[in-house]
């Protein structure tokens, strides 16, 4: 069936299966090593402040968990990001802002961000105040072994506009309120 | 004193889930900006670039570990020593205390303290700090930080009896060297861990941006 | 900047210049009255004298601007055994309460010659202890910038010079007040003037001289004592306000002090030499108040904030 629907499966044996937007995907020219539009690899983790998308309204929660983008040193200072700046992400399928966080703990050229927050998008832009990492991600179907939801590609640039408070100031957003 | 009421903290235990710091604003309602007790991480190290592979870039001396910070409740507590008001006393447990209604905000305590522990509560106009949980001790429970660990990464009792079951060396970075205050700390260290003021490293705090 | 660091500039200049103020003027009437007589140099001086108090007590109430419970405030003087804090709220309380009665005293010319200058020897007592306590506030280990033998030293020095410079303006206001007032002693009075303007010329002159030498030396012994960071903060991000700092110093205690000299050495140039000590003390409080506020802005922390 899967065959059918022209996805690709899982060898008996362990073989490298190419990523839909992993790191091939970065490089325009992946021979020559020249990296493309969406330089970074973006992956997700599941975020202490949620359980995937539970609990992201509350408050003590988002002070001690911001959903910041985490990147490493090298590639914020080409881009001249400091720790707690704003920051664009742009994927091929849409962009969110986030306050970066920057540690040695990240692979150089690979940049995280937790999954599950909740999407508050500004009408004005079109971007993803919240950081929702389901904004960035494809609605790309995959084969077996792999997902399209937790990565892709991503260029990262230092946001000039209006900086974006701390998780913890906003609103508290109640759900049965707004509707 | 006879006694010396002082946490113990396992660092190589510690996963930086911050059960700890939630728990305490839990108990404590706290509003946001104040963290009685804190999870901090500390890291640092560079990536490498390996010597013949290229565009490959290995983390050889990149290391991260967490720590979990309240009040030390000091042995010699500047906090107390220097405070106008004779605010802050040290109990004859080693507790120290912050009294709300002595206090006059000046924050010069905040200015001493080397752990940041007082810490100012906008609302109140007043200092406060970590208490050790001093009304659930005299119930006979534990402190909630203590409590909440889900790594059994803290646990309190007396200095002298934890020193005995787990060592005295406490100074460990990012916390200062402990010859300022002497703070009654119990520390177990990460295999990472640097001594006070080494390491070269950051203090990785999301929470400070 | 907060309104809390505000406060303190504001509490720590108005506090010393106060105190300088006082001792100034004790030291200049000491020898007015030596050579002129008692009524001359109490001509020179009493007004000066009693302006200094509403101007501690505006420093006095900035100091409570920057406390979360005011409410409290009286409480603050309850640990003299350790903390220097207190002391020096008591010192600040005694000074403005005793220097105020010396200068009420001096006035109304209550008691004798002798008991008042007893007073005034009292105050002027607690006005040192007072700017040694408020520097020791600073001399804690988490501060490594503060904490250094250089703090205490460009306190005293602030205390001199705005000391100086607050009296030579003070001098120039009373000169014109008596003027107008009572033209037949003004003569008199403007050579007291001159005179006094000449020395104080001097005076800031020196003392410049002292800024310029605790000034590089506390960015040294900070180097040395691993507060490295806050050296940086004044060459990098606050270097124009720290050049502004010490050009308006330069300019005021040393340019103007030179021209205040010249002026005042030859009789019918009161009014350049009034308008050059105004212009002087006002460079040299603004340097001064620039200098307070890179103490604060450049603090750094040892340990965990």
């Amino acid at each position: 069936m899967v065959k059918n629907c022209g996805w690709n499966e899982i060898a008996p044996i362990p073989k490298y299966n190419r990523v839909i937007e992993g790191y091939e995907d970065s490089f325009k020219d992946l021979k020559n090593k020249v990296k493309g539009e969406f330089p970074l690899q973006l992956y997700t983790i599941h975020y202490t402040r949620r359980t995937h998308s539970v609990f992201d309204n509350v408050t003590w929660l988002r002070e001690a968990f911001p959903q910041e983008l985490i990147m490493n040193p090298s590639d914020a200072e080409v881009r001249g990001i400091k720790t707690g700046d704003t920051v664009l992400v742009t994927s091929r399928h849409g962009k969110v802002l986030r306050q970066v966080f920057l540690t040695e703990r990240m692979m150089p050229e690979v940049v995280t961000l937790g999954e599950g927050a909740w999407v508050m998008i500004d009408e004005a832009t079109g971007i993803d105040l919240a950081g929702a990492t389901n904004i960035l991600n494809g609605a790309i179907p995959t084969g077996q072994g792999h997902s399209g939801w937790n990565s892709c590609n991503v260029q990262i640039t230092k946001w000039t506009g209006k900086p974006l408070d701390a998780d913890a100031k906003w609103p508290p957003r109640i759900p049965l309120k707004e509707a | 004193m006879e006694k010396q009421l002082a946490f113990y903290f396992d660092m190589s235990a510690c996963v930086g889930c911050k059960a700890c710091q939630v728990a305490c604003k839990d108990k404590n309602d706290l509003p946001v900006g104040l963290r009685w007790r804190r999870v901090l991480e500390y890291g640092g190290g560079d990536w490498i670039k390996h010597p013949t592979l290229a565009n490959l870039v290995v983390p050889t001396s990149v290391f991260a570990y967490a720590i979990s910070t309240a009040c030390m409740h000091c042995q010699s507590p500047l906090c107390a020593q220097i405070c106008p008001t004779a605010a802050i006393t040290k109990r004859a447990d080693g507790i120290v205390l912050v009294n709300q209604d002595q206090c006059i905000g000046c924050r010069y305590c905040e200015w001493a303290c080397p752990y940041g522990a007082p810490q100012f509560n906008e609302r109140k106009g007043v200092m406060t700090k970590c208490n050790f949980c001093e009304d659930l001790l005299a119930k006979g429970e534990n402190p909630v930080c203590v409590a909440a660990c889900p790594m059994r990464a803290l646990e309190f009792g007396d200095l002298a009896e934890l020193q005995t079951k787990y060592g005295k060396d406490n100074a460990f970075a990012p916390w200062p060297s402990a010859d300022l205050t002497r703070p009654a700390l119990v520390v177990t260290p990460h295999k990472h861990a640097f001594p006070s003021g080494k390491g070269g490293g950051m203090i990785l705090d999301p929470e400070e941006m | 900047m907060n309104v809390r660091e505000w406060a303190l500039i504001t509490f720590t200049i108005l506090a010393q210049m106060s105190v300088g103020s006082f001792i100034v003027l004790g030291a200049v009437h000491f020898f007015v009255q030596r050579k002129s007589g008692e009524k001359q140099a109490d001509e020179l001086s009493d007004r000066a004298l009693l302006a200094i108090f509403p101007v501690l007590g505006l420093g006095l109430l900035a100091s409570l601007l920057h406390l979360g419970n005011p409410i409290n405030a009286y409480k603050a003087v309850a640990n003299l055994g350790t903390s220097w804090l207190s002391r020096e709220i008591l010192c600040g309380v005694l000074f403005a309460v005793v220097g105020f009665g010396f200068a009420l005293m001096q006035w109304w010319k209550v008691s004798t010659f002798t008991v008042r200058n007893i007073v005034a020897w009292v105050a002027a007592l607690i006005g040192v202890v007072l700017v040694y306590s408020m520097s020791m506030v600073y001399m804690i280990p988490t501060r490594p910038s503060w904490n250094l033998v250089t703090t205490p030293l460009s306190f005293f020095v602030t205390t001199l010079l705005l000391g100086v410079l607050a009296m030579g303006a003070a001098f120039v206001a009373n000169y014109w007040y008596v003027q107008r007032k009572n033209p037949g002693c003004a003569s008199e009075q403007c050579i007291l003037l001159r005179d006094s303007l000449k020395w104080l010329a001097v005076a800031s002159i020196v003392l410049l001289g002292c800024q310029f030498v605790v000034v590089p030396l506390a960015l040294t012994v900070a180097s040395a004592s691993g507060a490295s960071a806050s050296v940086g903060l004044r060459a990098g991000e606050f270097g124009v306000v720290f050049v502004l700092q010490l050009v308006l110093v330069f300019l005021g205690a040393g340019v103007l002090g030179i021209f205040v000299y010249r002026a005042a050495q030859n009789p019918g140039q009161e009014n350049a030499m009034g308008m050059l000590a105004y212009l002087a003390f006002a460079l040299v409080l603004a340097g001064e108040v620039l200098g307070r506020f890179l103490f604060y802005a450049t603090a750094g922390h040892f340990g965990l904030q």
